[in-house]
């Protein structure tokens, strides 16, 4: 019989220090469910300031620029390449074509740091006459583009003309082309 | 408690610690390079929070995200042995400096890089990037994440002299024409690149155009990116949102296709490019999100004037509604709105603290009356941090006014009461008046003003209106007659429209001090009696003649037929002794004794009272009323 009695106050304990440790975790969430929806911290979202070291990830996307920076700086020849006279054909783009009022806006752009070359476009359609314009080149950051092409469209057939641009500078030319319909 | 009891209530508050600890710390925000929206990398407040941090808070920023190998001792990664071996083959010796602990003279470009000593005039890498954040309004986490996509140097423990000096990238082409420089030597140091890259970011935000002077080529509006510098990979069509996604377009010229996208940090197909994917990832992870989410949600609204034109001496109201789109409340700061004269002086509206609660909108709203007449420039405006910001939270809709240049007109006054005439009289005109004056420096079109008037069952009489436009300083009188058609009480007062009627304003002229422009009449009946009745005779004796009169009185402007008057007569035994009646017709303004003749054949009280009919004399009633209490339409003789 004691032995019996000893077991039942035994097993009270248990269940009490059980619920005394459901409790403190139901607490610990419950503390955890009122901050995420209370505390300002949240604020961070739009300006918080990372003061950790960086990731392993950031580090090797560090590397990866670094390397290829290195590698055009150090490591190749361009800027000792030699004028062969030959221009080097490079990318043009025709980035956008806005049409205003009368006037239609055309820009493009090339992958070559110049701002001595000069870029040509030709509007055309079958029946009617060419239109050409004729505009300097300027550098951006890593890049140069025409300055805009600004057509004046009064009296132009409505309808689809093509557009085509061309860059002729010291040592690269392109050229690029693209429908344009006059509205 | 045996051991394992201990254990479960370790346990147990283990857990709850743990749990609280990993939940509660500062929340930490991976970027994921899937959300990178192409057509609005980040939003133009952000991009341009030059507020962000300190001088010190960027050199913590630099010092918490790279140490340097001074001395190159560590293992290349890009091989060749030690990194001191690496940068030894190319001619470059140490000390070797890291973006934390570089400076340099802004005007030479002298710098440490390769030296024990600091040049003179030289200012630190944190310092660079602050001052040209400062001077373009440029976001320095901007600058820094540029740094960072453009070639490692944040993280940087062993960068070259030449990442340094092409730091931003800025005039380095990703094809370069034979014979040509990698890159620009115009731009050949730190603070130059910095310099450069900052000011183009602002110029490429400020100037939609390409011309001589300058030029931005990624728009905002639809346009053709490359997905790569290799045109064989194809270009995208994209709709640029904002000014601060054109300047990282126009500066960097290339969209990440979903290869790159997909990698996250890492390297996608052929065709990726990795620039402004690298911004914004860089930008999220170390400063938070690009796109805020709290924003503007409608434009700077200004209201409380006058049929949309606003006055002195008028409350103007602004407002404008903030909206957080995230499921847990925001604070903002506090938001007001600016005023400035056109001589630069403060009229600020109260600056008011903002929590926006999960998903809602607030509207901030406040109202002041400004003293002086002139243009006044209304905007927007955030403090936070000691610092003020006009550009966040930016907002949803770039066609939103967030600022507005708004003339102030000085308020034209009511100079004189509206009046009229005391006594009002059904068919009676009366003068109604009022003055109003021009106090503005400028000719004023007032619009149309008029004297209101409502009936006694609130019926429109309002009286013409008239379109007034004045001179500096003129007044003009405006004076109009009226007619009340009915007794009762009415009530005047002073309308206006500027909109020829769409909208009346009751306030508009203001009154000046002491100066009333509503007032309230009792219109009295066209006709009375003006002398109550009463007998010729004071100590009447039987068989004795006497003559039992009152007057009457028309007020009005036109002949009234009263048709028969008479009076009612009674016997001290209730018997009737009238003494007739007669038809009565009075002129305009005419007054009229009607007079009856009596002789009382026995003693005791005779009450007479006016009669009247308008219907020939089948319903009688009791006449004209009296002008006045004193003026009785009735009398009680005694004769003796």
């Amino acid at each position: 019989m004691p032995m019996r009695i000893n077991k039942n106050i035994h097993r009270t304990k248990r269940n009490v220090i059980i619920i005394i440790a459901v409790s403190l975790l139901l607490l610990g969430v419950a503390g955890t469910w009122y901050f995420l929806n209370n505390s300002g911290s949240h604020e961070l979202r739009e300006n918080a300031i990372d003061y950790n070291p960086p990731t392993d990830e950031q580090k090797n996307a560090g590397l990866n620029a670094k390397s290829e920076f290195n590698k055009a700086h150090y490591d190749t020849q361009t800027t000792e390449s030699e004028d062969s006279g030959v221009k080097k054909e490079v990318g043009l783009l025709i980035s956008s074509m806005n049409q205003n009022d009368n006037t239609l806006t055309i820009a493009a752009s090339m992958e070559v740091l110049d701002d001595n070359g000069v870029c040509n476009l030709k509007l055309s359609r079958t029946g009617f006459d060419t239109i050409a314009a004729q505009v300097k080149t300027f550098k951006i950051t890593t890049y140069s583009a025409c300055q805009d092409f600004n057509v004046d469209i009064t009296g132009l057939e409505k309808g689809e003309w093509s557009a085509q641009v061309d860059y002729v500078g010291n040592s690269a030319k392109g050229t690029a082309s693209a429908k344009v319909v006059v509205k | 408690m045996s051991r394992s009891q201990y254990i479960y209530i370790y346990f147990a508050i283990s857990i709850a610690f743990i749990s609280a600890a990993v939940f509660n710390s500062a929340p930490t925000y991976a970027a994921d390079a899937r959300q990178f929206n192409a057509g609005k990398i980040i939003d133009d407040a952000i991009f341009t929070n030059s507020n962000s941090m300190t001088v010190q808070e960027i050199q913590d920023f630099f010092n918490s995200k790279v140490t340097c190998d001074t001395w190159g001792t560590k293992a290349s990664e890009l091989g060749e042995g030690s990194r001191r071996q690496w940068m030894a083959n190319r001619g470059i010796y140490p000390p070797f400096r890291c973006v934390s602990d570089y400076y340099e003279n802004p005007t030479t470009g002298e710098n440490n890089f390769g030296k024990t000593t600091t040049p003179t005039g030289a200012i630190s890498a944190a310092q660079i990037v602050y001052n040209y954040s400062k001077q373009y309004n440029i976001n320095p986490q901007s600058i820094i994440a540029t740094l960072q996509k453009e070639n490692g140097m944040i993280t940087d423990q062993w960068p070259t002299p030449k990442q340094f000096t092409e730091a931003m990238g800025f005039g380095c082409p990703d094809n370069v024409a034979p014979g040509a420089p990698a890159c620009d030597p115009a731009y050949k140091s730190f603070a130059t690149q910095v310099y450069q890259g900052t000011r183009h970011f602002r110029g490429y935000m400020d100037n939609q155009y390409c011309n001589q002077t300058w030029c931005t080529t990624k728009r905002v509006g639809q346009t053709t990116l490359q997905w790569n510098p290799d045109i064989a990979c194809g270009t995208s069509s994209i709709y640029i949102e904002n000014k601060a996604t054109s300047a990282l377009y126009t500066y960097t010229p290339y969209r990440p296709n979903q290869s790159a996208l997909n990698a996250q940090y890492g390297l996608g197909d052929g065709c990726g490019a990795y620039g402004n994917r690298n911004f914004y990832l860089y930008f999220t992870d170390w400063f938070g999100s690009t796109s805020s989410v709290v924003s503007v949600t409608s434009p700077l609204r200004i209201t409380g004037g006058v049929s949309g034109s606003y006055f002195t001496k008028t409350p103007i109201v602004v407002s404008f509604d903030v909206t957080n789109v995230a499921n847990y409340a925001m604070g903002i700061g506090s938001m007001a709105v600016t005023v400035r004269d056109s001589q630069g002086r403060n009229f600020d509206y109260a600056l008011r603290p903002i929590l926006v609660p999960a998903n809602s909108t607030v509207k901030y709203e406040s109202s002041q009356i400004l003293p002086t007449e002139g243009t006044y420039t209304f905007g927007i405006v955030n403090y936070k941090d000691n610092a003020w910001n006009d550009t966040y939270p930016s907002s949803s809709n770039a066609g939103n006014a967030r600022s507005l240049n708004v003339p102030v007109i000085a308020m034209p006054t009511l100079t004189s009461n509206l009046s009229t005439v005391d006594d009002l009289r059904v068919g009676k005109a009366s003068p109604v008046t009022f003055t109003v004056r021009n106090n503005s420096a400028q000719e004023l079109n007032l619009g149309k003003v008029a004297a209101s008037i409502r009936g006694p069952q609130k019926e429109n009489l309002d009286l013409a209106p008239e379109a007034i436009t004045l001179t500096s300083g003129q007044s003009y009188v405006y004076t109009k007659t009226f007619t009340p058609g009915a007794e009762g009480v009415y009530a005047l007062s002073i309308a206006s429209t500027r909109t020829n009627g769409a909208v009346w304003e009751m306030n508009y002229p203001l009154p000046e001090d002491n100066i009333v422009n509503d007032i309230v009449r009792t219109v009295k009946p066209a006709n009375t009696i003006t002398s109550g009745v009463n007998s010729s005779t004071a100590d009447l004796h039987t068989r004795q003649a006497t003559q039992v009169s009152f007057t009457l009185k028309n007020h009005s402007d036109s002949a009234i037929d009263l048709g028969k008057i008479g009076l009612m007569g009674r016997d001290p035994q209730g018997h009737n002794v009238d003494p007739g009646v007669v038809s009565v017709v009075l002129a305009a303004g005419e007054e009229k004794i009607v007079s009856f003749n009596f002789t009382p054949t026995v003693v005791g009280g005779f009450l007479f009272a006016t009669l009247g009919t308008a219907d020939g004399g089948k319903n009688w009633n009791n006449g004209p009323i009296s002008e006045s209490l004193s003026q009785s339409n009735s009398i009680y003789i005694t004769v003796n």
